[in-house]
């Protein structure tokens, strides 16, 4: 029998390519684009129509996720009831999300029952009602969730974060205060609806068995005029308001925890160094074996988990570190994390901890084009800016070539201890 | 349909090779037969503090991550009162790195005493995180010893209290792992485009040098009966009163485990259901409510939770779950509703099928129920129940004697 070596890892490849599923972009009659991913091996799909219709477009909070969410409470044809029953008997999902820029409604079904689900979703495209009994509820159930979220030390910190890196009035900071779910009126969703909610503002996205009767399907009841909006869509713009005060502390004296957020506005997608700053965050904070999970998790046991994110969003960009430690070491965990920017800042990072986090993120990159519904996810997300896969293929090309010392500058461009906003809720 | 293949080494390793030629991602995971359930009731939270450890370095290979990291790997974990599993996701060209990981940690652990310190801190603060700093967080370190008075589900699997985690020594770690971790307590499901012949080369080559180990013969004590109505009234700083209705149930192997399945479907499962019509919608008194069932191997339970609208009486509350609660156990489904929740669970059987570390995860724990084949079975069984089989499943479960009630108020 031959010896076998467990000390060393068996040979490996490194990845050099990643194979994507092509996306074929094509519009419909009247104009509306339409991106395939024809792939995967079960016969489903999933249909994406996405507006730009976030809090961007809306000039009072919640109007934008409540429009959004009421799309399936009744239409000029079925009552919230029957459109309920219809998903639920199909066992299609349909769910419908909004953020800062965009609102998206998403299917999922099987190919079999793609005609009667589709025709429910035409319907609320085309023909929601909005009872004023149903923005009533919503609103109740909104405004309770948005007060248990309040008492979660975690969710204060970023809302609070939010603020003051974009300020109050920015759509980026999500301000809400209780009252504002009681503002909310009936006239204000039918108003936004009309707005933003028409073929020259909507894009389809389609992953699975998308075969030719699906899109066909689609063309007959997406693809005529009669969903055309009234008037052009004007974009607003807005400032940003920060705040002068840079360390903010929100005392719960009840808490065994603090929340931490501690980071800054920054570049996004459209921006040269954001792939590099991407990869900088990545050994900051952005995988397991980051170095400040390392450090104030495996070293130190101060907390579950700490993580780092750089945030890409159409207009602006975020970077924060985040984590809830123990009450008690709260400041000293603070401490470390600081520390852990500072060695970016002043040593190079070595080549083998440079080589694996390369290697980590080409190994992301496969598991982000791994089947049909995950390469939509990652199509969608250049999309918005406008960015076709040349964007990826460049990624992949900089992160194979970027260097230690690219990491030392951006470090020290991105990362200035003083440029960032401390945000503690607990105990100090 | 999934198609496998299955063998089995002298060592009683049983391994599972699920192909699926359209991934780039080779899935591996690894079952093991031990969770919270086989705990010390003096040690809890062992099962879940030793998933921890297993990252803390093997005998071999000091960290576990790394190696994984540089390969282009993720990998993750999780415990619940049945079993650990531990799994992965490596491009396929370099598999090999999974099984040398696996292998060593399955052969013997560092045993550090450092990474024993920092994983009692870690899962302190988890503890803290996740049930003691939420709202609405212990409510599970509630029910649980409310319900079972006998049985070792009655703690959860973070353990009955921080002192346990707190307590833990590297000599129980050592009698841990010589006791549950081990080639004849484990399944390993491998999925991607993989062959038989390779993986059982590479099986054979990393795991069947590990001896075979004498394993903890398990023990349950079984849970008596339930014969007299329990309930639990609790005051927290939270916003909003919450109620939670536990029933005891039938296991996991047991033939009804559908039928109830489906029950608890036609209850809760999406807006159309008879919970989110009749108390969010008409009689708007709950925020949120859900039926589900606990889904364990042992006997589970049948729950109904839901949080209360601000001004909204308790009592009122519970009536109204009640008055559901009596029709369903009177009076026979309507067959639409039936055919309906059979139609979601056949949907979502497809759509869990796309993913390959999902598909992975569930031959694993299909075997481990007795047979990974029964993966193929499970349509037609949801597909057998009938009606009458609801009607007579809720009139069982749904009796005042086998309820336990936890009444959250928020503190005024």
């Amino acid at each position: 029998m031959t010896f076998l070596n467990r000390a060393n890892t068996p040979k490996y490849k490194l990845i050099d390519k990643i194979n994507i599923n092509k996306v074929s972009s094509d519009f419909l009659s009247n104009k509306t684009p339409i991106h395939v991913i024809n792939a995967g091996s079960q016969d489903v799909v999933r249909i994406d129509f996405l507006f730009s219709a976030g809090t961007w477009y809306a000039d009072k909070p919640i109007v934008a996720s409540a429009t959004n969410s009421l799309m399936n409470e009744g239409t000029k044809k079925h009552s919230s009831f029957q459109i309920a029953q219809h998903f639920d008997f199909y066992g299609a999902y349909i769910s419908f999300s909004t953020d800062n820029d965009f609102a998206s409604i998403s299917v999922l079904t099987l190919n079999k029952n793609i005609s009667p689900v589709l025709s429910f979703v035409e319907d609320m495209i085309k023909n929601s009602v909005f009872p004023e009994k149903e923005l009533q509820m919503y609103t109740k159930k909104q405004k309770q969730k948005f007060t248990v979220e309040s008492t979660k030390v975690k969710t204060l910190s970023r809302r609070k974060f939010k603020e003051v890196i974009y300020g109050k009035a920015h759509p980026y900071a999500n301000y809400l205060e209780e009252c504002d779910f009681d503002n909310v009126k009936i006239a204000d969703i039918k108003k936004f609806f009309t707005k933003v909610y028409g073929a020259d503002n909507c894009r389809i996205f389609v992953a699975g068995k998308a075969h030719d009767g699906i899109i066909k399907e689609i063309e007959t009841r997406f693809g005529k005029n009669d969903w055309m909006l009234k008037n052009k869509l004007l974009v607003p713009s807005y400032n940003f308001e920060t705040t002068q005060e840079r360390i903010i502390y929100i005392e719960k004296t009840d808490a065994v925890q603090s929340a931490l957020q501690i980071g800054k506005r920054t570049i996004n997608k459209l921006h040269e160094d954001y792939m590099g700053l991407q990869v900088l965050n990545t050994i900051l904070g952005g995988y397991f074996g980051s170095r400040l999970m390392a450090n104030i998790r495996e070293e130190k046991g101060y907390t579950y988990g700490i993580g780092s994110m750089l945030v890409s969003l159409k207009n602006a960009g975020y970077f924060v570190i985040s984590t809830e430690v123990g009450a008690d070491v709260t400041q000293a965990a603070i401490k470390e994390i600081y520390l852990e920017i500072k060695k970016l800042q002043e040593n190079l990072v070595s080549a083998k901890e440079l080589q694996l986090v390369k290697n980590y993120i080409l190994g992301e990159f496969v598991r982000m084009f791994d089947g049909p519904f995950a390469t939509l996810d990652s199509y969608r997300a250049i999309s918005n800016y406008n960015l076709g896969y040349e964007y990826y293929e460049k990624y992949i090309e900089t992160v194979k070539h970027i260097t230690a010392k690219d990491m030392l500058e951006l470090a020290n461009k991105y990362l200035q201890q003083n440029s960032f906003y401390e945000v503690t809720v607990g105990k100090k | 349909m999934i198609e496998f293949s299955k063998f089995t080494l002298e060592n009683g390793l049983k391994v599972i090779v699920h192909r699926d030629q359209s991934t780039p991602i080779v899935a591996i995971n690894m079952l093991y037969n031990v969770g919270a359930k086989d705990e010390n009731p003096e040690k809890t939270g062992f099962a879940h503090l030793f998933e921890h450890l297993m990252f803390g370095g093997s005998i071999n290979i000091p960290i576990y991550d790394e190696p994984l990291q540089i390969v282009g790997g993720d990998n993750n974990a999780f415990t619940n009162n049945d079993i650990t599993n531990y799994y992965l996701t490596l491009p396929k060209a370099n598999i090999e790195t999974g099984f040398w990981l696996e292998s060593d940690r399955m052969l013997s652990l560092a045993f550090s005493e450092k990474s024993l310190d920092v994983q009692r801190n870690v899962v302190i603060e988890e503890f803290k995180q996740r049930y003691l700093n939420q709202p609405y967080g212990d409510i599970w370190l509630l029910l649980r010893p409310l319900v079972y008075k006998v049985h070792p589900y009655q703690w959860a699997t973070i353990g009955k209290e921080i002192s346990h985690i707190e307590n833990a020594t590297i000599e129980d770690v050592k009698e841990f792992f010589y006791q549950h971790y081990a080639p004849n307590n484990a399944i390993m499901v491998v999925a991607g485009d993989v062959t038989e012949v390779e993986i059982r080369k590479l099986t054979e080559k990393w795991f069947s040098p590990i001896p075979k180990r004498k394993v903890k013969k398990r023990m349950l004590p079984q849970e008596p009966k339930q014969n007299e109505y329990r309930e639990l009234k609790v005051e927290r700083d939270v916003p909003f009163d919450s109620i939670t209705m536990a029933y005891h149930m039938c296991g996991r192997m047991h033939k009804d485990y559908y039928g109830y399945d489906l029950l608890s479907d036609i209850l809760s499962n999406g807006k159309s259901s008879i919970l989110y019509q009749k108390l969010i919608k008409e009689k708007r008194l709950f925020a949120d409510i859900d039926a589900y069932i606990s889904g364990s191997i042992e006997a589970g339970l049948f729950i109904i939770s839901g949080t209360l609208h601000g001004g909204v009486d308790m009592k009122i509350a519970k009536n109204a779950i009640q008055e559901i609660i009596d029709e369903i156990s009177t009076k026979k489904v309507n067959p639409e509703d039936l055919i309906k929740v059979k139609n979601k669970t056949e949907a979502n059987l497809q759509f869990s099928e796309i993913d390959v570390l999902n598909k992975a995860m569930n031959l694993a724990h299909f075997e481990l129920l007795g047979n990974a084949n029964m993966i193929n079975e499970e349509i037609e069984k949801y597909q057998k129940v009938n009606e009458k089989d609801i009607l007579r499943l809720a009139k069982k479960v749904f009796v005042k004697e086998n309820c336990s009630t936890l009444y959250y108020y928020a503190k005024k």
